[in-house]
């Protein structure tokens, strides 16, 4: 474990913008805070609990070419320049570990793939529990996540930097770091004891799949659904919703685009025979709540929530995922 | 599983330079068929299995998934298109000679070599009779290797049924055929009623049987039904789904059936897979 006397999670930023790098980072806008390609190391803020959205577009834009088209397709190549995400927090390291998983498992994505192995990831440890975070019920530290090459804690006067891959050791050597100090450990298992006693939100995951397959078909989806608008935005903000739209632009030459799609519109599933799997908006709403406690961990053997609460910040109608699966009735009601 | 994408490929979104070298009415009308023949261009057809799809690009309009309606044991590449959406709309102006794209083959297709030695009855209506067409053809071009083979297939009416031609040249040949059509029409020799209620007159024996049945859900379901009185277990009996596809490689989430995603672990299915899933298929 090592010690830098400053800000090195502002110093990084300046050390990969001259090295090339594209850097995403932390901006605060009006009272939030997004991730941006940054050009200064001085647009970038690092006081926040967590950003409005994900960084999920980094790895996975909004909006792809995938192919054009005219005479004959045109491949786009699937390459991407050194890219760094710094100030990312454990929770959205571990969404992008998730979304690795989709797209780099079984046949691999070649878009993501080349934005993914050009991506340096310096994470950014929780000093404190934002009002809807609950990542500490999924099986996650806010503190802690392997998967990032280089993981910084704030202390204050300075930063504590753990250094966890060959890629991360490259960029740290080019700072002037020192061991930590026995005070240094205790001033971060302190902070840690402190961000998880400061927790207000958890989600009862034992037995949860159990739980979830005996109510399946109860009532209470169509209850939670009540005010639903099925806008989307709970899948638009989520850090692990991959789903996605392929469509053509252009009639005669143009681009194939893919673009974010989600589950909760009525069109995402609809057939052209007319037959819609998921017709109704609580059949859509509650596959959301399945997807993420059920049927990915089915799949993957994981949840696919990482406890960030976005979705129930964004939620125009109120609609709380961790109290919607904390009132899971323990008995069907028909 | 075979599939070329699981050869060390290159982007799975390209697709492969195509043209159309046949195009055959089948259902004419309002809501028209029509089998395109389809042959690659600049490389060898890629092998398949029955059962497997491809999606089928029209620049400009987008890309949409058939699956596979000839054999593997036949050339080419055939796809029997109902005239429904832009994509197919498109499909039904174009002429021979015009060119398309393919990706494929996607998915998951039949176990035909592990029904080797069976008895075999696919059980069809109105279009889902294409990937029971690519089943038939296959198990007549290997007749060696299985069983008896009996075909039942319905429409609505006798203008409704796909590959007419094709099917009373084997009932011509003394292959079991078992037509029918929903009402009465003048000069129509076959049963008259639903493809489940041609099927509890045929009664197949389950014995070293393998059903296969595609259609629309509402048929699909009922002959389930009759299949399991006449003895059939949920391991003997296979079907094909439907769902909304777009990348064809389990990534877009269109097609995701709670865990599964049709495009790439399906389309086809065996009937115990299904049944254990809390969502109605």
């Amino acid at each position: 474990m090592k010690v830098y006397a400053g800000n090195f999670l502002k110093d990084v930023v300046a050390k990969l913008l001259d090295d090339g790098y594209r850097v995403y980072a932390p901006v605060k806008e009006k009272n939030y805070h997004v991730f941006k390609a940054v050009e200064n190391a001085d647009e970038v803020d690092f006081d926040y609990i967590n950003t409005k959205k994900s960084p999920k577009d980094v790895t996975f834009p909004e909006n792809e070419v995938l192919i054009k088209y005219g005479e004959w397709v045109e491949e786009i190549p699937a390459q991407a320049d050194k890219t760094a995400i710094v100030g990312i927090r454990p929770c959205d390291i571990q969404g992008l570990r998730l979304m690795d998983r989709v797209f780099l498992e079984d046949i691999t994505d070649p878009y993501y793939e080349a934005k993914r192995k050009n991506l340096l990831v310096v994470g950014y440890a929780c000093n404190e529990a934002g009002d809807y975070c609950f990542c500490t019920s999924v099986g996650l530290s806010p503190f802690k996540s392997n998967y990032a090459d280089i993981i910084v804690t704030d202390l204050g006067d300075k930063q504590v930097v753990e250094i966890q891959s060959e890629k991360g050791e490259v960029v740290a050597s080019k700072f002037n770091l020192s061991d930590a100090s026995d005070e240094d450990i205790s001033r971060k298992k302190e902070l840690e004891q402190k961000v998880l006693s400061s927790f207000v939100r958890s989600v009862n995951t034992e037995n949860l799949k159990e739980r979830m397959a005996e109510v399946f078909n109860s009532d209470y989806w169509k209850e939670v659904a009540e005010n639903c608008v099925s806008c989307g935005t709970c899948t638009y903000l989520c850090p692990t919703c991959f789903c996605f739209d392929i469509f053509d632009d252009g009639e005669l030459k143009g681009v194939r685009i893919r673009a974010w799609d989600s589950c909760q519109f009525p069109l995402h599933t609809l057939e052209s025979s007319s037959h819609n799997p998921r017709r109704e908006k609580w059949q859509r709403l509650r596959n959301r709540f399945y997807d993420k406690f059920y049927y990915m961990l089915v799949r993957k053997g994981e949840f696919y929530c990482v406890g960030c609460g976005r979705c129930i910040a964004g939620c125009p109608v109120g609609i709380d995922i961790a109290e919607v699966i904390n009132n899971i009735p323990s008995e069907v009601k028909q | 599983m075979s599939s070329v994408f699981d050869e060390p490929m290159k982007n799975p979104y390209l697709p492969y330079k195509a043209e159309i070298v046949e195009i055959r009415d089948e259902v004419k009308g309002v809501r028209p068929i029509k089998t395109f023949k389809i042959r690659l261009i600049g490389r060898e057809r890629f092998d398949y299995q029955s059962g497997q799809g491809c999606l089928v690009s029209v620049f400009g309009r987008g890309e949409s998934w058939f699956t596979i309606a000839n054999s593997p044991t036949r050339p080419d590449l055939e796809f029997s298109i109902l005239k429904t959406g832009k994509v197919t709309t498109k499909l039904h102006e174009m002429e021979v000679g015009d060119v398309v794209g393919i990706r494929g083959p996607l998915g998951r297709g039949f176990p035909l070599e592990e029904w080797k030695g069976m008895n075999i009855i696919t059980i069809g209506g109105g279009i889902g009779q294409t990937p029971l067409r690519s089943i038939y053809q296959y198990v007549i071009d290997n007749e060696k290797d299985y069983g008896d083979l009996t075909i039942v297939y319905g429409a609505r009416t006798s203008r409704d049924l796909c590959y007419k031609d094709e099917l009373f040249e084997l009932k011509e040949q003394g292959y079991n055929v078992e037509l029918s059509i929903d009402n009465q029409e003048p000069d129509w020799p076959y049963f008259v009623g639903f493809v489940p209620d041609n099927l509890k007159r045929i009664k197949p024996d389950p014995k070293d049987t393998i059903a296969i049945t595609c259609g629309p859900p509402i048929m699909i379901k009922i002959t389930l039904g009759v299949l399991k009185d006449l003895g059939f277990k949920e391991d003997q009996i296979y079907t094909t789904l439907e769902r909304r596809m777009k990348c064809g490689i389990g990534k877009c989430g269109k097609c995701k059936l709670e865990s599964i995603y049709v495009c790439r672990d399906g389309p086809v299915f065996r009937y115990d897979e299904l049944s254990r899933l809390l969502e109605e298929a």
